[in-house]
């Protein structure tokens, strides 16, 4: 039942249904696979990364290329019928030039447009063909103050907006979440200004300036272990997990064997030291089970046969 | 025998114009005409055949048949010496038996008891082994790792993830050059692993089909060529 949007007028106010959309369903089956395979290097990736990863993965993307149904319901004063309103998302199509820069969350959109729409079907006919919507893009100087540079970098009116909104870039990249800024680079911009946070390596000089820094981005600051690998897609991290555990030597036995045996003589539970200390103690002898029944019988022919062999 | 190899089996070329029976001997003249020294075929030369007894025989007697390989169970209570010792043994016998093998397949005779040379490479094989094990509870004690070559798992372009032995290199990997485990698959493979495994699934199911049929056919059916019986109401 198509209505057109223009006729709809909200039944319920502010209350839509809790759906999962397409685009996280994807996301979720996507990442279970992969964490499905228990011999996969993703389990061995750090604890706090896990969760981040997970985290994003399971958070909605802010709408950017759409609207989202601000009701459950809408009437048709036109038809004079109720509707169900439904969420789906457009997602653009990710491409390496948005991952260079910052768009703010706008991607390429692919849409359906009419051929020759004002000729006459007669003349010309009329098909639907793809079309490619491509975000307006600009090329601007960014300054971020934590890292005392000025960036210049690819941006959209939308990003320009959101920085304004957020007072800043820095604020709009600390902010604002890994699957909104939508970038490799907004990503690893963020990495690099919590890592300087982290380790206070901003204005070595200027003491008051410092201070200034410090306390206003208090809030974001978090140990360098973990800033380390924020931003940083599934592959990426896989990829340093493994040159860490290529480069990180293993530990000879010798050492653990060294370190259980000290336990265990200072915890008293060793077994040889204790016998070698009191001799006296109980001793462990084997079962003698059956030996008091038949052991009249049994002994003798034993003996026999051992003598026989020696 | 300064430059007379008899391990090297192009020496074996003199015996083709003579009989069987006459190989010592003809050995012998070989070692005669190469050297030009009139010596005799000496005990040392005999450790690289067979007993003379045993030549031209279909089997070699009950007495001479080789009896079982060694274990590894026995092999583990061996000392580090006996087993280097036991190796050379074995590195002899293995080569006479070739050297043994050869000859005859030249004259297109067989082998009598050519078992033989199974049971020398089961040993050797599991002398390997035992050395092996020592040698790797000493590397993992001393060094943490172990002394088999170590193993990286890496996955291809087509999505397919496996084991690959690491190798050596003067420097380390350029940019881009190492290979790693890429869990997030790229469009292409993920399409590829997806129709992969769909074969798979498809040609199991079809076996475990086909392994039904097979065995719900009854003697009768192979025998007088029925097919099995219709049951329409099932």
């Amino acid at each position: 039942m198509a209505s057109l949007a223009k006729n709809l007028k909200n039944v319920t106010p502010n209350v839509r249904r809790a759906v999962v959309t397409w685009d996280k369903a994807e996301r979720i089956q996507r990442n279970e696979e992969i964490f499905k395979n228990s011999e996969s290097v993703v389990h061995r990736l750090p604890e706090h990364y896990k969760t981040r990863y997970w985290e994003t993965i399971l958070s909605d993307k802010t709408p950017v290329h759409y609207r989202p149904p601000t009701s459950r319901f809408a009437h048709d004063s036109f038809k004079n019928v109720e509707i169900e309103l439904e969420e789906n998302p457009i997602i653009g199509i990710r491409t390496p030039e948005g991952d260079d820069g910052l768009w703010g969350g706008e991607r390429v959109v692919k849409g359906w447009i009419e051929s020759a729409p004002y000729t006459k079907k007669k003349i010309l006919p009329r098909y639907w063909v793809p079309k490619l919507f491509f975000p307006a893009l600009k090329n601007v100087v960014l300054y971020s103050e934590i890292l005392d540079k000025y960036i210049k970098v690819t941006v959209t009116e939308r990003a320009m907006r959101l920085i304004d909104e957020h007072f800043g870039l820095d604020y709009y990249i600390l902010e604002s979440k890994e699957i909104d800024l939508d970038s490799k680079f907004a990503n690893s911009l963020k990495r690099e200004m919590l890592l300087t946070l982290t380790t206070e390596s901003y204005y070595e000089e200027n003491d008051e300036k410092k201070a200034y820094i410090k306390e206003k981005y208090a809030d974001f600051v978090i140990p360098e272990r973990e800033a380390e690998w924020i931003g940083l897609e599934l592959n990426e991290a896989a990829r340093k997990q493994q040159d860490m555990e290529d480069s990180t030597a293993p530990e000879p036995l010798k050492y653990k064997f060294e370190q259980s045996l000290l336990e265990r003589l200072r915890d008293g539970t060793d077994e040889i030291s204790q016998e070698l200390e009191n001799p006296e103690a109980p001793m462990k002898t084997e079962s003698k089970f059956g030996d008091k029944m038949f052991g009249k019988y049994l002994n003798p022919i034993g003996k026999k046969l051992r003598s026989a062999t020696n | 025998m300064q430059n007379f190899d008899f391990t090297n089996f192009h020496s074996l070329r003199f015996f083709k114009s003579t009989m069987w029976r006459s190989l010592p001997s003809l050995v012998s003249s070989a070692v005669r005409s190469q050297n030009a020294v009139n010596t005799r075929f000496s005990s040392t030369m005999k450790q690289f055949f067979d007993d003379e007894a045993n030549f031209g025989k279909a089997e070699l007697r009950p007495k001479h048949r080789p009896g079982r390989s060694w274990t590894a169970e026995e092999l583990r209570l061996k000392s580090n010496s006996d087993l280097h010792k036991l190796w050379y043994v074995c590195l002899k016998e293995r080569n006479m038996l070739i050297t043994m093998k050869k000859a005859h397949t030249s004259r297109a005779r067989n082998m009598p008891n050519p078992e033989r040379l199974d049971r020398v490479h089961e040993t050797m094989d599991r002398i390997e082994s035992v050395v092996h094990e020592r040698n790797d509870a000493v590397f993992r004690l001393e060094t943490g790792e172990s002394a088999a070559p170590r193993k990286r798992t890496i996955t291809s372009f087509a999505g397919f993830t496996y084991q690959k032995q690491a190798t050596e290199h003067f420097a380390p990997p350029q940019l881009g050059q190492k290979e790693y485990e890429t869990p997030y698959l790229d469009d292409d493979a993920y399409v590829m692993q997806k129709l992969w495994q769909e074969k798979e699934f498809m040609k199991n199911r079809d076996r475990l089909d086909d392994e039904k049929r097979r065995a719900a056919r009854t003697e009768d059916m192979d025998r007088f060529k029925r097919g099995a019986p219709r049951v329409f109401n099932r």
